[in-house]
């Protein structure tokens, strides 16, 4: 095998000789096993492989996103990367810096910045919990309190600032978890489901911080589990499931795998669950998935063929009562609940939901 | 406009948008050390301790230890028929633990409470001056409680001090209100694993009362008893001798290391085990 | 509600409660350990002063363990509706078709009788280690004490637990109100060794006549009718103040929205 330059570009490097092709955040073949214990009487030690392999890497200036459901493995890669947390195997690197080793040159490199409402000290203003983050990032005093300023006109909390924390709104709390990461100018910025609890208003807010932040030369590793805000915000998805990512790559690239695709949406009251395995054996359906309503079941049906199948799919529905019934293109939405429905092993996915 | 720059995508708007100033930030110099070990310290009082208000403060870090003086004078003087000066000074020392031990514990067992541990840990912040930082308020509160105990028991129940040994007492104070919150950093750093700190910190209380010569002089406890009376803190500071203030300042420092190497031990296990909420 | 039933329910949340404590560190060492630490540094102090005979010791025993049962009250009861405001159950409870008055009165009695379950630790204690022997010398009317003393303080409890939902930090309070009860209600030091001007206090106090109903029937020369019958009026005039206030502090609450108030 001959040493090419695309495999010279993966040997780590350290910040100053770094070159525009280093990356800012290195994960290689990350394994994340938790030792747990279930039963309360006879307890039985129980390893859950949270997270079982995941490779990426992030490029300086990009803004990645780790698309998953609940219990994906989203949080726990997160948090080996901001050295919270060491990896039961493979290694990773944020700006060069190993997280296992050095870890020291990588918090300070890093911004986190949480998803929710906790994690914030309640009975002090807003304005105190910065200024006591500040002082554990270092902040240069002199620089500190205009820093400080600005975050809270960037985040929107200008003249909130004085009141104590256990007075905000959850939209409030979450806009100072991201002043809080931004405080010593991160170069990599680390958020973790960021808009979970806000507003449509307040999370389309977000993601206009995120991207000013991503357009100042920031590299951002954002997790989500809303297709839209990762289509809408990241340059490039990785998709992560029970532990794997599953697929990645832009927005349109994810949406290619189901590209030719018809998605036929029929609603149906009371379906029985033999309509739908006839549906499952017609050589044309590739998938079926149903979403329960309050009175009805939506039926999803991926299709290579054109609009044209609708009529073949109401016949097999037999005598079931129908509704609503839509042929259209596929989605985002559409190609990630193909990629996780497929990728599911169900009880990797209970015992990845167990762990939260 | 160069060939280069056309090629580039277009300049979007929002940049204007993120107008922040520059910041320097260097966690690992001496001075950032030393903020987060004296400003820093001060500040979690108001972020940490549960009594830090008025309408907790006063009822539990004044009126409590008023009450518990008067107690121990009138049980003291009755049961040993001593005077009840001997038992208003010990106890007006012991209450300096208070602030120590609850506060400590409160200090580490809050930081859960609020989940802020793991955005603690994921900070670049000197750990040792961390640490030490939190002792300072707490000493400072378990000075002021008790220099207010010893002046109600110099006044209403007859506590006297020699002028010529108001230094070695103060010094004395100073020391023992030291080891107190040593203790009660080990305390709360064990606490951190276990489910209900207050009961350790109650714990630690009731046995200063017992074995440390506040109201028993050690020397009439049973041996057995005095060998955990010379291992508390507390024990040496009250006898008010030179040589002894300074064992009691070692068993002090020595809860300190402790509590600091368990800290230290609890971060890097909690990496490795997901433990501390960190997961 | 037929008076079986009400007993019924008084009696099941009485034992669900003492599960609960039983269940928590902090009422354990309240009620178990810490009067254990007060009988012993109790017991080497009359030593000390009064040789240590065998009345001297049971008298200790008995005043560190009705320590215990005031701690034990104090903190049970008046963190019993602060607790459940704070859990988000007392606008249940208060919305149950069951009179709230009642469960109230199943909870606090349950934290009173946790509490004298801590005596009993106490005279073991005393026994085993410093030889203390066991006498009554009214073994007959020591029931009754006990009983006497137990719904007094459990109406006192009631009390307790409405006053503290006035205030919103109730455990505050009763980090305050432990010591000046052990001193005024005589458990360790007897009440002529206090001034004149407190002993009104003394009078209308619950541990006061529970503690010298138990002492005059195991240490005692004659029967203690007054204290047992001082329990029993207190008891009455101390639920009759608990319901008034009730009915006042939940009304407020109800005015106020603060039932789910943290």
């Amino acid at each position: 095998m001959t040493g090419d330059l695309a495999s010279l570009s993966h040997a780590p490097t350290r910040p100053g000789s770094a070159s525009a092709e280093a990356p800012a955040i290195e994960a290689i073949d990350l394994v994340r096993i938790y030792h747990t214990h279930v039963g309360v009487i006879r307890r039985r030690p129980l390893d859950v492989e949270a997270v079982r392999g995941v490779t990426f890497d992030v490029r300086p200036g990009e803004l990645f996103g780790l698309l998953g459901p609940n219990g994906a493995g989203k949080t726990t890669t997160i948090k080996m990367l901001i050295t919270l947390l060491l990896p039961t195997s493979g290694s990773a690197r944020v700006m060069g810096f190993d997280v296992v080793r050095e870890t020291t040159e990588v918090r300070r490199r890093i911004g986190y910045v949480f998803g929710g409402d906790r994690g914030l000290y309640d009975r002090v203003s807003g304005l105190d919990n910065l200024r006591y983050f500040a002082e554990l990032y270092g902040v240069d005093p002199r620089q500190r309190d205009r820093r400080i300023a600005a975050l809270l006109e960037l985040v929107g909390l200008t003249g909130r600032e004085k009141e104590k924390v256990e007075g905000y709104s959850r939209g409030m709390r979450q806009r100072l978890h991201i002043a809080r990461g931004l405080l010593h100018d991160p170069e990599v910025i680390f958020m973790d489901e960021p808009s979970i609890g806000l507003d449509p208003i307040g999370a389309r807010e977000l993601r206009q911080t995120v991207r000013s932040l991503v357009d100042a030369g920031k590299t951002v590793l954002l997790t989500t589990h809303y297709m839209f805000e990762a289509d809408a915000l990241c340059d490039r998805i990785a998709v992560i499931n029970d532990g794997h990512i599953v697929a990645s790559g832009t927005g349109s690239d994810l949406k290619s795998a189901v590209l030719n695709r018809t998605i036929v949406e029929i609603e149906t009251f009371g379906v029985a669950p033999e309509a739908i395995d006839r549906l499952r054996r017609d050589p044309e359906v590739i998938a079926v998935n149903t979403e329960e309503r309050d009175q009805s079941q939506i039926l999803l049906i991926q299709s290579e063929r054109g609009p044209e199948i609708t009529q073949r799919l109401l016949g097999s529905l037999g005598d079931t009562r129908v509704g609503k019934v839509v042929a259209r293109e596929p989605t985002l939405e559409d190609a990630y609940v193909h990629l996780i429905a497929s990728t599911s092993s169900t009880d990797g996915a209970d015992r990845a939901a167990a762990l939260g | 406009m160069t060939l280069a720059s056309l090629c580039d995508e277009p300049m979007t708007t929002t940049a204007a948008h993120l107008s922040l100033p520059p910041v320097t930030a260097d966690p690992g110099s001496l001075r950032a050390a030393w903020r987060i070990f004296w400003r820093g310290g001060l500040m979690s009082y108001g972020m940490l301790f549960n009594w830090a208000r008025p309408s907790i403060y006063f009822p539990t870090l004044i009126g409590g230890p008023t009450f518990q003086l008067l107690f121990f004078a009138a049980l003291g003087s009755y049961a040993a028929g001593r005077s009840p000066a001997y038992f208003a000074l010990g106890n007006a020392v012991q209450v300096s633990a208070l602030a120590g031990i609850f506060g400590m514990t409160m200090a580490i067992a809050n930081e859960r409470w609020f989940s802020t541990l793991p955005a603690i840990l994921a900070t670049p912040a000197n750990r040792i001056a961390l640490f030490a930082g939190r002792f300072l308020p707490f000493i400072a509160n378990g000075l002021f409680v008790s220099l207010y105990a010893i002046a109600f028991g110099v006044i209403f129940l007859g506590v006297r001090f020699e002028a010529s040994t108001l230094g070695v007492a103060g010094l004395a104070l100073l020391v023992t209100v030291f080891s107190c919150t040593a203790i009660g950093a080990l305390q709360g750093a064990i606490s951190l694993r276990l489910r209900d700190g207050l009961f350790g910190a109650n714990l630690l209380m009731l046995t200063f009362l017992l074995f440390c010569g506040v109201n028993i002089p050690v020397a009439s406890l049973p041996a057995w008893m005095q060998v955990i009376s010379n291992l508390l803190p507390f024990t040496h500071g009250l006898a008010q001798v030179g040589g002894l203030i300074s064992l009691e300042a070692v068993i002090g420092v020595a809860y300190a290391v402790a509590a600091f190497a368990l800290f230290s031990y609890l971060e890097r296990s909690a990496r490795a085990n997901a433990t501390l909420d960190v997961r | 509600m037929s008076a079986g039933r009400t007993l019924r329910l008084i009696g099941y949340v009485t034992w669900f409660n003492v599960r609960m404590l039983l269940v928590s560190e902090f009422f354990v060492l309240l009620t178990f350990i810490s009067p254990l630490i007060f009988a012993t540094l109790a017991f080497f102090l009359f030593r000390l002063g009064h040789g240590g005979s065998g009345q001297t010791l049971l008298y200790a025993a008995l005043g560190s363990g009705m320590m215990g049962v005031w701690s034990t009250t104090l903190f049970g009861c008046g963190g019993a509706i602060a607790w459940q405001r704070w859990e988000g159950t007392l606008e249940l409870l208060v919305n149950a078709p069951t009179r709230y008055d009642f469960i109230l009165a199943g909870q606090t009695f349950g934290a009173v009788i946790f509490g004298f379950y801590g005596i009993v630790t106490t005279i073991v204690w005393g026994m085993v280690l410093f030889g203390m022997p066991l006498q009554a010398t009214f073994p007959l009317v020591l029931p009754l004490s006990l009983f006497a003393a137990v719904i007094s303080l459990g109406a006192l409890g009631m009390l307790i637990a409405t006053l503290f939902v006035l205030y919103r930090h109730a455990n505050a309070l009763g980090n305050l109100l432990e010591y000046p009860i052990w001193l005024v209600a005589g458990l360790l030091v007897p009440l002529t060794r206090l001034p004149d001007w407190i002993q009104p206090v003394s009078w209308v106090l619950a541990p006061t006549w529970g503690m010298e109903a138990i002492r005059g029937a195991t240490l005692g020369d004659a029967p203690p009718w007054l204290a047992i019958g001082m329990c029993v009026v207190l008891a009455g005039a101390y639920y009759v103040l608990a319901r008034v206030v009730l009915v006042y502090v939940l009304d407020k609450a109800r005015r106020d929205a603060s039932l789910a108030l943290r």
